[in-house]
């Protein structure tokens, strides 16, 4: 259905593109859709650009992960659209025409500002691009069955067939399509996660089978005789130990211990099945790597390995908890819960809630948006966190070890679980400091990046006028604030319905949806997919329009005539989209959500403080402005590259990394106002001064 | 293009640009002190604020609907000279009428 639903959404934007493509062979047709969009169309059509794949499935994601933390995003990506409303829209509305540089050069007509403005654009989208290709591939594997490569591939070839032809005028109406779509299923979603409720050990629905009870992990006691462990398991036997250490204290944090048991099977054809955590695990012979099945009296059983968590109870006992783990041998075979992985043999859905308030017994039944997430974030209310750890062993085996946490539901629903904002016991003073800064960075950035991003800024030149840009950016503030207020339902309710992915985060809004029922999985796959394409056509336009218009024009030093540059745009738009798929597949590894954060960070950077000063402040400088923009470029990429997330990703210790915090925004930012400020007053523009008396607005 | 201007249009500009600054500032003080009490008082964003919602909730919720409710505020302050541009010059009284270019400066 899935598939169906899919191909109904591709025939449908291919459709908007050829009957698109008439009104779009004119420069105003292509670029700006002739400024002839109403402006309620218009602000759909910004929530629909706006809200990528990093808000729709990132943020739920991070919710059901993170718990309040993901919500942050969520602020953030909003009280950025303050800024755009308040400050920018209907300035840069009358000053421009075609593109944002446009605006910004207005008062001084130097090829310069132009060209280091469009350069700006064109780095800040591709910067966009590679986030929103890789989400998706990433969807489109586990949605539709397809691989990540023909993922990228579909999605970026129907993008360039959207951009090529129809330009700005089907771009708008896809994204607001894609407004209504995603603001329509995910008000449907919150209201059924209200009705639902919040109940314990609920009955849930995983994978397309209704009904399963929630499974429970079993616990068995344990017991030290001296530094050895014995286990209350018939069969089983200690073969293994893996410990994670505190990074500051030096402290066992978790420890875990690989047992070697047996667990009853059965012959099945020509090889043997087995019940392992739920699942049925299938052997195909007799012995295999890492496995093997031996007879007891005549009955099969399988002796299989997994990793299970100490927990140590008050009174000096133990206890060991099953986890889920998932493991690749050196031979390259891939065993789950030490049984080869298969159809059958899969990581079981992770999350859920295990207690309640009392008041409630056991299920709370349906709730009103306030009750729920009073119940949810009550001190009594235990949810169940999943989390990971990846090792290697000794034999070269590649473990990946899942498992619950029970934290307080008053702890989930407030600041700290992702960023670490208390000062943990043994961390340094100075680590502390910097994890702060780090999040004030970030909450920094999201807030001043928005107004600034290249695929927002178009789309007030696609409205007649200044008064309809700040309607439609009403309109937006509205969808958007409501879309977010949503995304905490989606994202608890991801959690109370136990359908968290222990693998990726990204999966938790269509588990979600399918925990409810095939139609909604379906639908939530169209969706995502409409999303993916509303927001990188309008990255797409944006560079198209940055090359065609701001750049080509002022590298050639002579204007092109129309047709020219419409063809050009096209080309551009075909080149970008190739690039972007080519990206998206190279960088398949990367985290969605977490490129997100540095594209706002290098946008606001770079064109923030030239937007700003250049209506408020009139010493402003052309070279000002230029210096500004490629400082702003220059210094948050070159951040960025030096980070330490980056480091770990060249495979360097992150603790050497020369930036010693990951979001640029506190430095890059400010950094490029005082440039714009500095070289401002160091160059008195003649120019400037004369046009100033001319100029209007 | 850009659109013809009036003198006029030039101070309702003005008086509309300064109160999007203002607004923004007011927002901004609201934003910081929720990005400020994350930081260094995480603790007291877990405690019960209103109706049964913790702090970190009840305050996250507010600046989303603090926004399309400043939103809302403001486009109504813009209204006002579009219907009856008479009465915009009269509101923005205290303004001198300044001369074409105006619009681009400081507030």
């Amino acid at each position: 259905m899935a598939i169906a639903v899919f191909a109904v959404f591709v025939t449908l934007v291919l459709a908007v593109s050829i009957h698109t493509n008439r009104r779009s062979r004119s420069v105003g047709g292509y670029y700006v859709a002739n400024r002839s969009v109403h402006w309620g169309v218009n602000g759909v059509a910004f929530a629909g650009g706006y809200l990528s794949v990093a808000s729709f499935l990132g943020i739920c994601g991070l919710i059901a992960f993170f718990g309040y933390d993901g919500f942050l995003y969520s602020i953030g990506f909003l009280a950025g659209w303050i800024v755009a409303l308040f400050v920018i829209a209907e300035p840069m509305k009358r000053r421009g025409t075609f593109t944002f540089p446009d605006a910004l050069n207005r008062t001084y007509r130097r090829p310069g500002i132009q060209l280091a403005a469009g350069l700006s654009v064109l780095v800040v989208s591709l910067f966009y691009l590679v986030p929103q290709m890789v989400g998706a591939g990433v969807l489109v594997e586990p949605l539709l069955g397809i691989p990540h490569f023909w993922g990228v591939i579909i999605v970026g070839s129907v993008v360039i067939l959207l951009v090529a032809g129809g330009g700005m005028t089907s771009t708008t109406w896809v994204q607001f399509f894609n407004g209504g779509l995603l603001l329509t299923f995910a008000g449907i979603l919150s209201v059924a996660v209200l009705v639902r409720g919040v109940s314990i050990n609920s009955l849930s629905t995983e994978e397309g089978v209704a009904g399963l009870e929630r499974y429970r992990y079993a616990e068995v006691s344990a017991a030290f005789h001296g530094d050895e462990l014995s286990v209350d398991l018939p069969g089983a036997q200690v073969v293994g130990r893996h410990a994670v250490l505190d990074r500051n204290t030096g402290a066992e944090s978790l420890v875990l211990y690989r047992l070697e048991r047996l667990v009853p099977a059965a012959t099945a054809g020509g090889g043997y099945t087995a019940d392992i955590k739920g699942r049925t695990a299938e052997f195909e012979s007799a012995q295999g790597a890492g496995w093997a099945i031996e007879q007891f009296d005549g009955r099969p059983y399988a002796r299989i390995e997994d990793w299970w968590r100490l927990a140590a109870d008050g009174d000096g006992t133990h206890r060991l908890v099953e986890t889920q783990v998932r493991a690749i041998l050196p031979g390259g075979e891939v065993l789950v819960n030490g049984a080869p992985e298969s159809a059958s043999n899969r990581l079981r859905q992770m999350g859920g809630v295990s207690e309640i308030p009392e008041a409630y017994g056991e299920s709370t039944g349906p709730l009103d948006p306030v009750r729920l997430l009073s119940v949810f974030s009550d001190r009594s209310t235990v949810v169940q966190q999943p989390k990971s750890v990846a090792f290697t062993t000794e034999a070269g085996e590649r473990v990946t070890v899942h498992y619950e946490a029970s934290i307080a539901g008053s702890e989930f629903m407030r600041p700290g679980l992702m960023f670490p904002l208390e000062a943990k016991p043994g961390e340094s003073t100075t680590t502390t400091l910097l994890n702060r800064l780090n999040f004030i960075s970030l909450m920094l950035a999201l807030f001043l990046g928005t107004s600034a991003l290249p695929h927002i800024l178009i789309r007030y030149y696609t409205v007649p006028s200044a008064e309809a840009a700040r309607k439609s950016t009403i309109v937006a503030i509205a969808g958007i604030g409501l879309f977010y207020i949503f995304t905490m339902y989606l994202g608890v309710g991801a959690v109370t319905g136990g359908a968290l992915n222990p693998e990726t985060s990204n999966m938790s809004a269509p588990l979600l949806a399918r925990s409810f029922g095939e139609v909604l999985f379906a639908m939530i796959s169209g969706i995502a997919f409409t999303t993916v394409l509303a927001t990188v056509s309008g990255l797409i336009m944006a560079a198209s329009g940055a090359v065609a218009h701001d750049l080509m024009p002022n590298l050639v030093r002579r204007d092109l005539s129309d047709n020219t540059k419409v063809l050009a745009g096209r080309i551009v738009a075909v080149v970008v989209g190739i690039v972007g798929i080519m990206l998206g597949i190279a960088f398949r590894e990367m985290n969605v959500s977490f490129l997100v954060g540095w594209a706002f960070a290098v946008a606001a950077s770079a064109n923030l403080p030239s937007l700003i000063l250049i209506l408020f402040w009139k010493k402003t400088t052309a070279r000002g402005i230029i210096a500004s923009i490629l400082v702003g470029v220059i210094s948050s990429v070159a951040l960025i590259l030096l980070s330490p997330d980056m480091w770990a990703r060249y495979g360097l210790d992150p603790a050497t990394a020369p930036m010693p915090i990951n979001q640029p925004g506190i430095v890059s930012i400010p950094l490029s106002f005082v440039v714009l400020v500095v070289v401002s007053l160091l160059t008195t523009d003649k120019r400037q001064i004369a046009r100033e008396a001319h100029s209007t607005v | 293009m850009a659109q013809q201007t009036t003198p006029m249009d030039e101070v309702f500009e003005r008086r509309k640009s300064i109160i999007g600054i203002r607004m923004t500032i007011l927002y901004s003080v609201v934003y910081g002190g929720f990005v400020l009490l994350s930081v260094f008082q995480p603790t007291w964003m877990g405690a019960r604020a209103v109706l049964g919602l913790n702090l970190a909730v009840a305050y996250g919720l507010g600046l989303i609907l603090i926004a399309i409710l400043f939103a809302l505020i403001y486009n109504h302050l813009c209204r006002v000279p579009s219907n009856a541009q008479s009465a915009a010059g009269a509101a923005s009284g205290s303004l001198p009428v300044t001369n074409a270019g105006a619009g681009d400066q400081q507030e």
